[in-house]
C-alpha cells in the first residue's frame, strides 16, 4: 500500500486523480490536505519512523490562500520526508512557475490537461515515475519493473 | 527741442520762389515815376507806384515789398517823413528804403541813415546803377522768403513728429548716445510719474536702470540695428518698479541719437504667469490623470488574467466530467441526452480555447522581457509551418515563402504573427480552393521591413476590414472554427514590435496581410 498524501482544494481533482491511480492500478491509502494551512501543519507532524510518512506528496500548485512552495521547502526541512517524492500538479505551463517548484524541491512538474484521457494519464505516468524512484519500492521488483518501461523521470 | 532730429519727417521746399517780388516807388512828380518804372520793368518784379506819402504809407499796410524807392523831396509829406511812419510800422519796419533826391548834403544822409534808409540815389538817376540796386534787394528779399518758407515747413514737420510721438501708446524717449534725454512724450510723464521738464537733460538710466550699452543697440538685428523687445525693470519717481518691454533703435542726425520705446508690461508678466500657473495645473492634472488611467488599465489587464485564469479551472472541470460521464454512462443516456452532453462537452471545449487565446493576447501585448535579438524569419517562418502541420497536409495547402531577411527583432512574436497569418490563410480558404499562399517581403523606402502574406481564400467584405484586428470581433459563423483573436494577437505582436499591420483585400479572391516593422527597433 502506498501512503499518498494529496493537497488540493479542488474536489473534482480530487476524484480524478483518485481515478488515475486506480486505473493504474496502484494500492494506495490517500491523505487529503484541501488547504495549504492544513498541508503545512501535516508536514510538519512527521516524525522519523512515522508510519503515516507519505511514499509521494501530490501538491495543487495554484492553491488559494498560500505558496505552495513554502510547503516544499517544509518538506525539504523536515528530514522525516527525505524518502517522500514530491510532483507539483498545476493547470499552469508557464515555465516560470516550473523552474520554481523544481527549484523549491519539486521532483516532478505535471501539468493538468483539460483533456480527460490526458489528465489521468499524466497523473499516472508521474505517480509511477515517482513510485519507481522512490525507496519503498526497491523491494517490490514486479511493481518497479513494470513501472520502468513508461517512466524515464528525466526530472529526477 | 531742436528741429534737426526730425529727419524721417521733413516734406520737400521749393529750392527757389517763382512769385515775383513788390516794389514800391514813391515820388509825387509822375513823370518821374514812369522813368523809374521804364528802368526797373526789365527786372520783371511788381512795380507799384505812389504820388505821395499817404498814399505810400496806405500801400504798406496792404503789401509787403522787397524795396521801396522814395522821393525826398514832396509836398505835404516828405520823403524822410514817410520813411518815419513806414518804420514805425511792425509789417514794414525792415523794408529797404532807397531815397532818391537831387543834391547832396551831410546833414541829409545823415538823417536818411538815422531813419534806416540803405542807400541814396542821386538825381540824375543813372539806370544800371538802379537796376543793380534794386536786383540786389529782390535778390535778398526772395532769399529771405525762401528762409521763411523752410522754416514753417520744418515747424510743420516738427509738428507732425510730435503728433505722431504723443500718440504713441508706448513711452517715447529719444536720449543721445549716452543716455541724456532729448525728448520725452506725455505717455513717460505717466507711465513714470515725472514732469516732463525734469525728465530733459537728466540720464534715462533713472528710468530703466537696466539700459544697455550702445554697443548692445549697434548689433544688427534682421530688420537693422537695434534692440526689440528687451524685457527689463522701469524705475518709477518713487523708486517703485514695474516690468517693462523696451525697444531701441538708433537714427543719426546731427549727431547720434536713440529712440526708446517703453512698454508697461506688467498685465503681460500676469498674463503670462496665469498661462504658466494654468499650463503647470494642466500637466499636474494629466499626470494624475495618467496614473489613473494607468491604474485602471493595470486593474483591467489584471482583471483580465485573472478571469482567463480562474475560469480556466471550472471549465477544465466541465470538459473533464463530461468526457467521464460518456465514458461511464454513455449506454444509459438515450439519443436526446447523448447530444445534450456533447453540446456540455463542445462548448467547454469552446471556451477553453477561448480562454486560452485570450490568455495568449494578454500575453502578447503585455511589455514583457522576451531578449531582442537577430531572428532569421526564414527559420520562424518554418518553425510556424511545422506548428500548422496538420492543418496544412489536410488542406493540402501550397505555401511559397520567399527568401525572407534577418531582422533584430523578438522571435516568439514574429512566429506568433506568422503563425496566426497562415493559420488564417488556410482556416479561411474558399470552398472547392486548394489554398494557395504565399509570403513575400522587401523593404520600405524608410528602410522598414515590410511583410505580406498572401492568400485566395474568401477575403474581407470592406466594412468588415476595421474590425478583423479587434479582440473575439469574429465575422464569420460556426462553419469556421476560431477564437477570433487570432488577428487581434498579430496587431498586439506587430505593436510591440514597432510596427503596423494592415490588409487588402478582394471578396471572393483572397486577402493579403501586410505588416511593416521599423529598420532600427527601440529596444
Amino acid at each position: 500500500m502506498y501512503k499518498i498524501l494529496l493537497i488540493e482544494d479542488n474536489p473534482g481533482d480530487v476524484l480524478l486523480i483518485e481515478e488515475a491511480l486506480r486505473e493504474a492500478s496502484i494500492p494506495y491509502e490517500l491523505t487529503l490536505c484541501e488547504t495549504i494551512e492544513a498541508a503545512l501543519r501535516k508536514v510538519s507532524e512527521f516524525t522519523n519512523d512515522d508510519p503515516s510518512v507519505p511514499d509521494v506528496l501530490l501538491l495543487d500548485y495554484n492553491l488559494p490562500g498560500g505558496d505552495a512552495r513554502e510547503v516544499l521547502r517544509l518538506c525539504r526541512a523536515n528530514a522525516a520526508l527525505s524518502d517522500t517524492r514530491k510532483a507539483v500538479i498545476s493547470s499552469s505551463l508557464s515555465p516560470r512557475d516550473k523552474d520554481d517548484a523544481l527549484r523549491s524541491g519539486a521532483e516532478c512538474f505535471v501539468y493538468k490537461p483539460a483533456d480527460l484521457d490526458l489528465f489521468l494519464d499524466e497523473i499516472r505516468t508521474a505517480v509511477v515515475k515517482l513510485l519507481a524512484h522512490s525507496h519503498v519500492c526497491d523491494g517490490e521488483g514486479a511493481i518497479s519493473s513494470k513501472f520502468e518501461e513508461t517512466a524515464a523521470c528525466t526530472d529526477l | 527741442m531742436s528741429a534737426v532730429i526730425t529727419p524721417n519727417f521733413s516734406e520737400p521746399v521749393a529750392e527757389f520762389v517763382d512769385e515775383r517780388t513788390k516794389l514800391l516807388l514813391v515820388d509825387d512828380d509822375r513823370d518821374n515815376l514812369l522813368a523809374l518804372q521804364a528802368v526797373l520793368d526789365p527786372l520783371g518784379q511788381e512795380l507799384m507806384l505812389a504820388t505821395s506819402g499817404v498814399e505810400a504809407l496806405r500801400l504798406c499796410l496792404e503789401h509787403d515789398f522787397a524795396a521801396m524807392l522814395l522821393d525826398v523831396r514832396m509836398p505835404e509829406m516828405d520823403g524822410f517823413e514817410t520813411a518815419e511812419l513806414i518804420r514805425a510800422r511792425k509789417r514794414s519796419s525792415h523794408t529797404p528804403i532807397l531815397f532818391l533826391t537831387g543834391y547832396r548834403s551831410d546833414e541829409q544822409l545823415f538823417r536818411g541813415y538815422d531813419l534806416g534808409a540803405v542807400d541814396f540815389l542821386f538825381k540824375p538817376i543813372v539806370p544800371e546803377i538802379l537796376q543793380s540796386k534794386v536786383a540786389a534787394f529782390v535778390e535778398l528779399s526772395r532769399k529771405e522768403q525762401l528762409l521763411r518758407r523752410k522754416t514753417e515747413a520744418l515747424e510743420r514737420t516738427e509738428q507732425k513728429f510730435r503728433a505722431v510721438l504723443e500718440a504713441a501708446p508706448d513711452a517715447m524717449v529719444i536720449t543721445d548716445e549716452n543716455g541724456v534725454i532729448q525728448l520725452a512724450n506725455s505717455r513717460t510723464d505717466s507711465l513714470f510719474w515725472y514732469e516732463r521738464e525734469r525728465l530733459l537733460g537728466t540720464n534715462i538710466e533713472s528710468l530703466i536702470p537696466e539700459w544697455p550699452s550702445i554697443a548692445a543697440v549697434e548689433k544688427t538685428l534682421p530688420n537693422g540695428p537695434g534692440i526689440s523687445e528687451l524685457r527689463v525693470a522701469g524705475s518709477r519717481r518713487n523708486r517703485s518698479s514695474f516690468p517693462a518691454q523696451i525697444t531701441i533703435s538708433p537714427f543719426e542726425a546731427d549727431g547720434r541719437f536713440l529712440t526708446t520705446a517703453i512698454r508697461d508690461a506688467t498685465e503681460q508678466v500676469q498674463a503670462e504667469e496665469r498661462i504658466l500657473r494654468v499650463n503647470a495645473e494642466l500637466e499636474k492634472r494629466v499626470a494624475e490623470r495618467t496614473i489613473d488611467l494607468m491604474r485602471s488599465n493595470d486593474a483591467l489587464r489584471q482583471f483580465a488574467w485573472a478571469a482567463s485564469h480562474d475560469l480556466q479551472e471550472p471549465t477544465r472541470m466541465v470538459v473533464a466530467y463530461s468526457q467521464w460521464l460518456r465514458r461511464t454512462a454513455l449506454e444509459k443516456l438515450d439519443n436526446k441526452e447523448r447530444e445534450m452532453l456533447t453540446f456540455v462537452e463542445e462548448n467547454g471545449r469552446r471556451l477553453q480555447s477561448l480562454l486560452e487565446a485570450l490568455r495568449e493576447y494578454i500575453y502578447i501585448s503585455e511589455s514583457g522581457d522576451e531578449p531582442w535579438a537577430e531572428v532569421d524569419c526564414n527559420a520562424v517562418v518554418q518553425a510556424a509551418l511545422d506548428n500548422l502541420e496538420g492543418a496544412i497536409s489536410e488542406t493540402q495547402a501550397d505555401i511559397q515563402c520567399d527568401p525572407l531577411p534577418n531582422i533584430r527583432s523578438i522571435e516568439i512574436l514574429l512566429l506568433q504573427l506568422f503563425q496566426n497569418l497562415i493559420g488564417n490563410a488556410i482556416k479561411y480558404r474558399a470552398a472547392g480552393r486548394t489554398p494557395d499562399i504565399a509570403i513575400t517581403s522587401s523593404r520600405g523606402d524608410d528602410g522598414s521591413y515590410l511583410f505580406a502574406v498572401r492568400d485566395n481564400g474568401i477575403g474581407i467584405e470592406p466594412k468588415h476590414r476595421e474590425y478583423v484586428f479587434s479582440v473575439f470581433k469574429r465575422l464569420h459563423g460556426r462553419n469556421y472554427a476560431g477564437t477570433g483573436i487570432g488577428l487581434a494577437i498579430c496587431k498586439a505582436a506587430v505593436e510591440r514590435l514597432g510596427g503596423r499591420i494592415w490588409v487588402e483585400s478582394v471578396p471572393g479572391q483572397g486577402s493579403t496581410f501586410h505588416f511593416a516593422l521599423p529598420q532600427d527597433n527601440i529596444q
